[in-house]
């Protein structure tokens, strides 16, 4: 079979993606041309502090 | 909810000179739109926005710069860009800048900047010379090709890998090899991503017959997965390949028209105006509110933003019961027949190709196993 080397790698990186349940409120990559893949998207998305100022103001 | 508790970091893309281009791509979203009046942000909306946003928001903070051709703002206006995210920066922030250009207007000093400040630079380039030219042109309508080709030989110079996008129309879809052997093997790019066009709207005078049918973006999609399988490199990522298979494990696809976060990007035109995503920005119907008269929070939390999220997240009824509703999110609310509301113009496609794909994976599981060699006992499919 053609391509093990290819499906390997991305079977690799999909590891350090969340589950398809997961909340995720940004794009490691979108559709807008650009993206990034310094570290791991999880990684990425994990950062900062919850916004909870801004909870329920609406 | 517009903003609940697990909301974190809206990032935006930032139109610094609006529609203002030194090409003239038949596809263009602004295609239409006054493409040759110069409009760049100016420096107190840019720092009220910088200020603003840096205040709302902390982590890690994404800037999407765009256009237009935001090369054409100038370099002394990005400098300005820096200066500030420094001045406004604060504890537990950090900063990441990406840029979409075509590539024409790089030199040196643009290089020795994005190295300097690392900036992330993605490309458009739709191919070889031939898919290229046939749609981006500048504005005597000759193809761009050899500019775009002369700035990435300056990035690398400097050390800079861009990432691509590659925009597909019905007249180069019949180029698939061509264009995959010259990203992978002529120009050796590890990643890019595809860009389908189709104009629903039927409003571009200049593309017509140029969407890509269902039929055809499969075809399209599932050649360029064979040939991504034929070059067998571990290392070689393509963004459309990369969500489907992503998907097809039930993990969260990485891009925004897979895994919903579309809601949590908003557009910020050069004259304040601020829309749900550059692909809306020229949608007055969409018009989120303006930073000259109201504040950033003001219309993030305003009832036009609350009223776009609820119509963009509410799913057609016929993606209820899809099995690949999670991993599809009904695609880019751009490309929805009717409206933001409508379904997907590329259901047919996506549902093909994540069965396409989670077939491939299988035979893969199933062949590792028969080798004995690693399991992959993690890998769970639909």
């Amino acid at each position: 079979m053609k391509g093990l080397n290819a499906i390997k790698g991305i079977l690799e990186r999909s590891k350090n993606q969340p589950d398809v349940n997961t909340s995720v409120t940004s794009s490691k990559w979108n559709d807008h041309g650009d993206w990034d893949d310094s570290g791991s998207w999880a990684d990425w998305e994990d950062g900062g502090e919850p916004f909870d100022d801004w909870i329920d103001q609406e | 909810m517009v903003l609940g508790k697990e909301q974190r970091v809206i990032v935006p893309i930032i139109k610094v000179v609006g529609d203002f281009c030194n090409l003239r791509c038949s596809y263009c979203f602004y295609h239409g739109q006054d493409q040759s009046s110069l409009h760049v942000m100016d420096d107190k909306l840019l720092g009220n926005f910088l200020n603003q946003y840096m205040t709302l928001f902390t982590g890690k903070l994404t800037f999407i710069w765009h256009g237009g051709e935001p090369l054409l703002a100038g370099l002394p206006f990005f400098e300005k860009i820096v200066l500030l995210q420094n001045q406004f920066h604060r504890e537990h922030q950090k900063i990441r800048n990406l840029i979409q250009t075509n590539g024409t207007l790089i030199n040196k000093d643009w290089a020795l900047f994005f190295k300097a400040h690392n900036f992330r630079v993605g490309i458009s380039l739709d191919g070889n010379r031939k898919s290229h030219n046939r749609f981006r042109m500048n504005e005597t309508g000759a193809g761009s090709f050899d500019q775009v080709i002369r700035g990435i030989g300056i990035l690398r110079e400097y050390g800079l890998e861009p990432g691509f996008i590659q925009t597909v129309t019905s007249d180069n879809i019949d180029n698939v090899e061509e264009d995959f052997n010259f990203f992978a093997n002529d120009l050796k790019i590890k990643k890019w991503g595809i860009n389908v066009y189709c104009n629903s709207d039927g409003d571009n005078k200049a593309m017509l017959n140029q969407d890509v049918s269902n039929t055809e973006f499969t075809w399209y999609l599932k050649e360029y997965i064979k040939l991504w399988l034929d070059k067998d490199s571990e290392k070689l990522l393509i963004r459309e390949i990369d969500n489907f298979f992503t998907g097809a494990l039930k993990k969260k696809p990485s891009s925004c028209s897979f895994n919903g976060s579309c809601v949590y990007h908003f557009c910020l035109d050069y004259d304040g105006k601020i829309y749900p995503c550059d692909r809306s920005s020229n949608h007055p119907d969409l018009l989120l509110g303006d930073l000259s008269k109201q504040t950033l929070l003001e219309v993030l939390t305003g009832s036009k933003r609350v009223e776009y999220i609820n119509n963009v997240t509410q799913l057609p009824s016929n993606c209820l019961d899809c099995k690949w509703k999670a991993v599809c999110n009904n695609g880019c609310s751009m490309l929805r027949v009717g409206g933001i509301t409508g379904k997907d113009y590329y259901c047919e496609t996506r549902k093909a190709i994540f069965e396409y794909v989670e077939k491939l994976i299988q035979k893969y599981i199933n062949l590792a196993e028969r080798q004995g060699g690693e399991k992959h006992e993690r890998i769970e499919c639909h």
